[in-house]
């Protein structure tokens, strides 16, 4: 077969990055969960402007609530994990019943981890099916086509983040491969002079993270 | 017996770019017991890519769509029609004709076409479909006026019967929709008429296997000024050009038909240019 | 009842299963208050177990109308024999809203226009089997049962151990072989309105299964007189079989509803030229008609020339005039059913109706004896479902499958559905209740 149309390609690019936005900031969420426990009130602050989202949420209980859960916030772990779910419901017959049953799993666990008392190993749940859901998309998904745009979602997602977070450069260099690899895998058209900057610009002695950003978001507009 | 040189010409302006533009053309006559078409010249531009077809009333379709973008999109028939051949025409799927008696969303009478019929029509002493069509045309010559802008392609027989007024489009809706209340299958035919100006609208009545061509709005038995295009259950089935495509933007259509009585001099001429 | 015996694992299972079937989003899309949600379609575990002999009595019959109905319909779209010889009145066909002009001089591919016929039937306490309707356009829901069957067979390895049922998860092969039966050369695909339609998870089930592409209208278009799939590269590969689930009006906004955004421009120009198959073909509802139903026996025993097997619900036309009579004089113990409807609307029921709604509904019916069909109400034979732990006796039909390839196939299944109101008639999954599973014991 290996045909895909274009509007499949842009779901299972999206899927790629939904899947990873909230695997990252979920662990990242965890983290800082833990620091600010004996912190000060507007620490959780910090974690806002880190990631570029606005601060709605006014104090450090209404910021461990509504991250995570408020379905009203556009930057809320559940959005992006229910922007996920809508990219993967109409993937079914690309992915296939079982890789997609485990971002149904997550959306459950997200939904029983709000109503229930113990919100951290809920959320633990979640993760634990986002990371089941990449593994059997490694082992059940046969086309590799396909394979190769979600994880290019996914590293194309994974750098972003990391740059915006300002990570240091051991770890934007791998991310950076591990990009450039699945790029070249995937079929898509991208900036190829976009990746030779990336891999000069993670090399540098102080590093431009707003042009990394301002690339990797653009490399696919060809 | 006329020979007629006719052109149609449809051309629409789009004040910013289309693209994705598919069409659906129903302009090209086709021949007929009645008519018979000759030298017809057809060009389409932009043409984009194109397809003959025939809808399931025979009517000849061209089909096609035009990815690029475009601003402009014109059509142009021309050509010569030999009409007035017959007086009537052969009803070709007999066991069709129960469909033109079915009222359509534009000819299904309201409560003022249904008074009308009931109370002021007299036809049901005739005999004959064709008597009875007849006189409902002549009636409604009575009741009915032409009046162009008062009425649009979306208005309805009864719509148009409550205002009085209306174009082809509007007497033809009504006589159909008082025909089939009369229990006789008729049609929806659009064509081009002697001389210049927009393309027209007659109906044809069936009776005795035979379909009959009467244009209600000048009341007269259509013989030799008429070159048919398309026929259907109603306007919807004959609509010339239909069109749609990405892009916003205003647009203006222009339409010019123009159809010519050749003499026998003229003909000649006529030919000889054609085979320069 | 040795069966019973064997089936309690599977109830005691049921929870296990309804959470497998949440966990792979069996869902029912539904609008309320102009908003979409999708439901889970609740799934009972109690199935309805038809005998082997049984089966092959409804297969016959199953068989034999798909035929009849597919020979109807070429029939109407050409020389309207059925009609020149008097059986069936042109006025059934040419008003009926199903009937369409446009179709007329079509022949499809094989000659086939329903390729999947979902026939309903329900079983009267005498233990007949009735039809209740024939859907010959979009019929969905073989999906449910199908996905459910493997689920089942997961919790409750040994019920399956002990009982002999035929294996009903063959529907996608089934399909496969009806898609390429009529496949004119090219990719074959499955042409969705998209996720908010209320049958998107078998949609794309389906696509899984049968291996064809899932698409919307904007990943089809036609050039020249071909229907193509456009890649994400922008190539294009020619499609030659469609199994479209969207309804006639907007399958093609240059030939139908020109609003359609979910439609192919052009696509029915391709299918009148014979480059593409259509699944279903369009013109259908001609068929499918409550007032058309009335003569599908005459139907089969015309063009077959056999007595039918199955028969329809004892049903009258109020259009002759010995049946507004029947029905005038039995009034309070039919069903009267509006032929425009469909989905359990525009259905009432004599006995239920007030004294002023009875006179109104005489007066609209003499007005207009041919939009109404009266019924004899069908005591349906109850079937058990769990509520709270206890079985309950509820309404239900089964929907049959009939799949027309080189042959027509009976899917060894159907789609049980249930009313979760004791009183209800209507299982309609449009209007709440569940399904259930249907064996075919192949012994």
């Amino acid at each position: 077969m290996g045909i895909i149309s274009l509007e499949h390609t842009d779901r299972l690019y999206w899927l790629g990055r939904y899947t990873e936005r909230v695997y990252t900031t979920l662990r990242l969420y965890t983290e800082r969960y833990d620091e600010l426990i004996d912190a000060e009130p507007l620490a959780y602050q910090r974690f806002c402007t880190d990631l570029d989202i606005p601060d709605v949420y006014g104090s450090k209980e209404c910021f461990e609530e509504k991250y995570p859960f408020d379905t009203m916030d556009p930057n809320s772990i559940i959005s992006n994990l229910n922007r996920a779910y809508d990219n993967a419901v109409v993937l079914r017959e690309e992915i296939g019943s079982e890789v997609l049953s485990y971002i149904q799993l997550a959306i459950y666990d997200i939904q029983t981890a709000y109503s229930s008392k113990d919100m951290l190993m809920g959320l633990q749940e979640v993760l634990d099916h986002i990371l089941a859901f990449w593994g059997i998309a490694d082992d059940m998904i046969e086309s590799e086509q396909v394979r190769n745009i979600i994880k290019t979602g996914k590293r194309i997602e994974r750098l972003d983040l990391y740059a915006r977070l300002e990570m240091p450069a051991s770890y934007l260099i791998r991310e950076v491969d591990r990009m450039r690899f699945r790029l070249e895998r995937s079929g898509m058209d991208y900036k190829k002079s976009y990746v030779e900057d990336l891999i000069r610009l993670v090399k540098e002695e102080k590093i431009d993270y707003y042009r990394i950003v301002n690339e990797v978001e653009t490399i696919l507009e060809v | 017996m006329k020979t007629l040189q006719f052109t149609y010409e449809m051309r629409t302006g789009f004040d910013t770019s289309i693209w994705d533009h598919h069409y659906t053309l129903k302009c090209i006559p086709q021949s007929s017991e009645r008519q018979r078409i000759e030298q017809c010249k057809f060009t389409i531009e932009p043409a984009g890519s194109f397809e003959r077809s025939e809808d399931s009333f025979r009517n000849a379709v061209i089909f096609g769509s035009i990815q690029d973008a475009h601003d402009s999109f014109a059509v142009s028939v021309c050509g010569r029609a030999v009409t007035g051949l017959a007086q009537r025409e052969t009803v070709r799927d007999p066991g069709r004709l129960g469909s033109f008696l079915v009222q359509s969303s534009y000819t299904a009478p309201g409560d003022g076409l249904k008074h009308y019929f009931d109370t002021r029509l007299s036809i049901c002493r005739m005999e004959r479909p064709y008597d009875k069509a007849l006189s409902i045309m002549e009636n409604l010559e009575k009741e009915f006026r032409y009046c162009q802008g008062v009425t649009n392609v979306a208005t309805t027989a009864e719509e148009a019967w409550n205002l009085g007024c209306g174009v082809c489009q509007d007497w033809c809706h009504i006589m159909l929709g008082l025909c089939r209340m009369a229990g006789i299958p008729c049609r929806y035919v659009v064509g081009m008429l002697t001389g210049e100006g927009y393309s027209h609208a007659w109906v044809e009545i069936a009776d005795g296997g035979y379909w009959y061509a009467l244009d209600p709005t000048n009341h007269m038995i259509v013989e030799d000024e008429h070159i048919k295009i398309s026929s259907g259950r109603d306007y919807h089935d004959c609509i010339v050009t239909k069109g749609i495509f990405q892009g916003s933007c205003c647009q203006t259509q222009q339409v010019r038909v123009a159809v010519e009585a050749l003499t026998a001099e003229t003909n000649e001429k006529a030919e000889t240019i054609d085979y320069d | 009842m040795k069966e019973m015996c064997d089936v309690a694992s599977l109830l005691e299972n049921s929870g296990t299963i309804n959470k497998l079937l949440a966990r792979y989003g069996v869902k029912f899309g539904i609008y309320k208050n102009g908003q979409f949600k999708e439901q889970l379609f609740p799934f009972d575990a109690i199935p309805r177990v038809i005998g082997h002999e049984e089966f092959r009595y409804l297969e016959k019959g199953l068989k034999q109308r798909v035929l009849a109905l597919n020979l109807f319909l070429r029939d109407i779209y050409s020389d309207k024999k059925i009609v020149k010889d008097g059986v069936i009145p042109e006025d059934f066909i040419f008003a009926s809203s199903g009937y369409m002009a446009e179709c007329e001089g079509i022949c499809p591919p094989k000659g086939i226009y329903s390729h999947i016929s979902g026939i309903d039937l329900v079983q009267a306490k005498d233990k007949n089997w009735y039809i209740l309707e024939d859907n010959l356009r979009v019929p969905s829901g073989a999906s449910y049962p199908m996905i459910a069957r493997g689920l089942c067979r997961r919790s409750s390895p040994g019920t399956f151990e002990k009982i002999p049922v035929e294996d009903n998860r063959n529907y996608a092969e089934l399909l496969r072989k009806t898609l390429d039966h009529v496949n004119v050369g090219g990719h074959t695909v499955i042409l969705t309105p998209g996720r908010y339609n209320a049958a998107y998870f078998e949609h794309s089930y389906l696509a899984e299964r049968t291996g064809a592409h899932l698409v919307s209208g904007n990943d089809l278009m036609v050039e020249g007189d071909k229907l193509y799939f456009i890649d994400y590269k922008g190539r294009k590969e020619t499609v030659g079989a469609v199994y479209r689930r969207i309804s006639d009006d907007y399958l093609d906004p240059m030939n139908f509803v020109p609003e359609s955004l979910i439609g192919v421009p052009h696509i029915f120009d391709v299918f009148k030229k014979g480059n593409v198959a259509l699944l279903n073909a369009p013109g259908n509802g001609v068929a499918d008609d409550k007032g058309i139903y009335y003569f599908v026996p005459r139907m089969i025993r015309y063009y077959l020339d056999e007595e039918p097997v199955l028969h329809n619900a004892p049903t009258y036309l109020p259009f002759y005039e010995e049946d507004m009579k029947y029905t005038l004089e039995n009034f309070d113990r039919l069903v009267l059913k509006d032929v425009a409807e469909a989905g359990g609307y525009g259905v009432v029921f004599g006995s239920s109706m007030t004294k002023q709604q009875k006179a109104d509904f005489i007066a609209l019916l003499k007005r207009e004896p041919r939009r109404f069909i009266a019924q004899e109400v069908i005591d349906f034979l109850d079937i058990d479902i769990m509520e709270n732990g206890n079985p309950v006796p509820r309404k239900a039909d089964l929907r049959a499958f009939v799949l027309m390839g080189e042959e027509p196939m009976v899917w060894k299944s159907g789609l049980t559905r249930f009313s979760r109101n004791p009183d209800s008639f209507i299982v309609n999954s449009s209007q709440g209740g569940g399904f259930k599973d249907t064996w075919v014991l192949s012994r």
